[in-house]
Formats: structure tokens, sequence, C-alpha cells
């Protein structure tokens, strides 16, 4: 069978190598890949980005693809998985709405509660005032998140008030994540050296 | 499993939108010992993949396409027992503002059984493979310890060289602590 593997990181290529080690896999193409992916035993890497979904379907199709298999978020927010099971191909991640427990960190916090799954106390703000307002009663230490995605490092471990409020500013007034600052979440964990040793 | 995980997927079907895909809790432990999710990721984490790949035993294909036909309950992962471990090696200025462009000197084309080289930001220009990313390599090493497969994959990384490259010295140390105590 052919797969093809959406993504261009360290995370792609490791999945293209396993993948090509299938005795049930003749092909392994990488949409963009990297340098490492192309090299690998019966891989090969195809120009198109892992955001434009039209071309990653139409090339699936053309190439008679029997498994696509998304590494990273964006594509799968964006909804790649529904537009390919649309097509009838297999695809393999989260649909769209499904994909909202990483794309939404609001959606994520509200779920948390619907479902009574623990979670720390947070707020979520499009408001500088009742961001900062937020993080004055709670105090610090306070973990800000810019609610969409930022590549891994919209998350602000604050030591001080004046460090989140700082984020909180950055986001939601400078811009600094574009889109996905536009929306904050603030929470207040009880152990936050914790997730640090946890992320470093 | 059972206080986040089984919770997780179960919701997201009764709220119509069932959960196919790798699902990823960062999870707080609290002070009375609680699971409290601080984040999901609907994908592989970058670089925890490369490791898990090289421990990986079983056909991975045929894993996918069991959760695809939600059959994950009748297949079971096979997975070497060794540690694996590994370092990522970045670009001078990432996470910040970072250089592209930069010939990779030393990477190994001969294949070892213990360690691998997972590139991330790396292209071909010219026949040479020069650094296109802030992440640009992960080395993961496989040991029957901690410290072993640490070993191995730093004495990877010592070969691999560009203008400006920089990685952490101390991976895994804290599980290397761990193995000295017991």
């Amino acid at each position: 069978m052919k797969i093809l593997i959406i993504g261009s990181g360290g995370r792609e290529h490791a999945l293209a190598w396993k993948i090509a080690q299938s005795p049930k896999v003749a092909r392994v193409f990488i949409a963009p890949g990297n340098a490492g992916s192309t090299q690998e035993n019966k891989c090969e890497n195809v120009e198109i980005g892992a955001t434009n979904i039209a071309e990653l379907l139409r090339f699936a199709q053309r190439e008679h693809i029997a498994l696509t298999i998304v590494g990273p978020e964006a594509p799968l927010v964006l909804g790649v998985v529904d537009a390919f099971r649309a097509a009838g191909l297999r695809c393999f991640g989260p649909t769209r709405a499904a994909a909202q427990l990483e794309g939404s960190k609001a959606f994520t916090k509200d779920f948390l509660h619907r479902h009574h799954i623990p979670t720390a106390a947070y707020g979520n703000f499009t408001d500088v005032a009742q961001a900062v307002a937020y993080i004055k009663q709670h105090g610090a230490p306070i973990v800000v998140k810019a609610d969409g995605l930022a590549a891994g490092k919209g998350v602000i471990l604050a030591a001080t008030e004046q460090e989140a409020i700082a984020a909180v500013h950055d986001m939601l007034a400078g811009n600094k994540f574009g889109d996905a600052g536009h929306r904050v979440v603030a929470q207040t964990p009880a152990a936050w050296a914790r997730i640090h040793r946890r992320r470093s | 499993m059972r206080e986040v995980m089984e919770p997780t997927v179960r919701g997201m079907a009764a709220e119509g939108h069932p959960y196919t895909g790798f699902l990823y809790a960062g999870v707080m432990i609290d002070a009375h010992g609680t699971p409290k999710v601080l984040e999901f990721n609907c994908r592989f984490g970058d670089p925890e993949t490369q490791p898990i790949m090289m421990r990986l035993r079983s056909d991975f294909v045929e894993l996918i396409e069991a959760g695809l036909d939600t059959r994950l309950h009748q297949v079971t992962a096979q997975w070497d027992p060794r540690a694996a471990l590994g370092v990522v090696m970045a670009a001078g200025g990432y996470p910040d503002h970072y250089r592209k462009g930069d010939v990779i000197h030393g990477l190994t084309s001969q294949e070892h059984a213990d360690t691998k080289v997972f590139h991330a930001g790396t292209t071909k220009i010219n026949s040479q493979i020069v650094t296109h990313g802030g992440r640009v390599v992960c080395v993961v090493g496989l040991g029957d310890t901690v410290l072993q497969a640490q070993t191995r994959a730093y004495a990877v990384v010592k070969q691999i060289h560009w203008d400006g490259a920089y990685y952490r010295n101390d991976i895994g140390y804290r599980a290397i602590a761990r193995e000295r105590k017991s």
C-alpha cells in the first residue's frame, strides 16, 4: 500500500521511517518532508505544504494513497481529515471538530468543565482589563496561554503578577501571537514548577 | 487514563465528535495526587515521537488501521524494553530569530542499530544538507539503561556540527539520577 505523511519535522521523519518498515507498505510520501525523510528506504518527499489541503487531496487521489497520517496540528484544525473522509480516503487524525481539543483552549476548558474532568481554575479573556483583574484576584504563579495555535510557544509560566500582566499585554494588545493570541486563558496551577519541569 | 483520557474520549463521542488519532494530555498532579489537565495535543508530540518510534516493535500501519476501524481493543503494541533518549540540536538563536542555510557536517550515512538521527529543520541545497528550521535534528539513542541511551545519543551528537549549533547537555539527568538510586 501507499502511505502519505503530512508534515516536515522530526516527528514526520520518525513516522515515515517506522511506517516504511511495515511489510504492507510499498511507498511512503512525505509532504513536504525534510532532507532526512527523503533518504529513507521506500520514502520520497512531495513538494506540497502541510496546510495545502486541496493539493494534498489531489495528490492522494492521483497516487491512490491507501492511508494518510497527519503529523502537525495546523492541518487537523483546518479540517484535513474531514476533507479526506468526504472524498472517501482514509486519514488518521481527529476531525476539525475533535481537533478543537488542541485548537481552542477555551473550548477545552469548557469541555473539561462539562464532563467533570479535573483541570486548574481558569478564565478566558479577550479584554486586557478583565484579564488583569483576574490575575490580580488570583495572584502568581499563574499560567497565561494564547487561545489558538502558537507553535507550542504561546504558554507563559509567570512567577509574578507583573510577568503575567506583561504576557497578557503582549498577546491581547501587542499581537505577539497574531490571531492565536486574540483570546487568552489564565489559569492557576497549584504547582507550576511541576509543569515547568515537564516541558523543559 | 481512567481519570482523564477515557472520560475525554467518551465526552467527545457523546458530543458528536468521536476522537480518532493521537491524543496527548499535559497533566499536572496536584498536592492531593489528583491529575489536572493543563492542555491537550491532538497529534503526536515532537520530539517525543522520535524516541517512541525507536522503541515500537509492532507494525505501526496495523495499529493505525485498528484505530481507524475502532478495534484498538483487539491489538496490543509491542515495545522494545530498552530506554530511548532523544537530544534535539537547534540552530543558534532558536526559539527566537535563527539562521537558516548553514551546512550541516558529520551526518553519518551508515546505519547504527542503537542510534538514529531524525531530521527536522533540514533541506538539501546543491547536494549539501543545510539547516532550514530552529530544531534541526533529533539524535536518539537506545540503551539497556537511560545512561547508556544518553551516552550513545551524545556520542553521535558530538559528531554533528554546523555554525551556531547548540543543544542541552543534560537530557535525561533526572531519569539517570533515579536509576542510580534504585
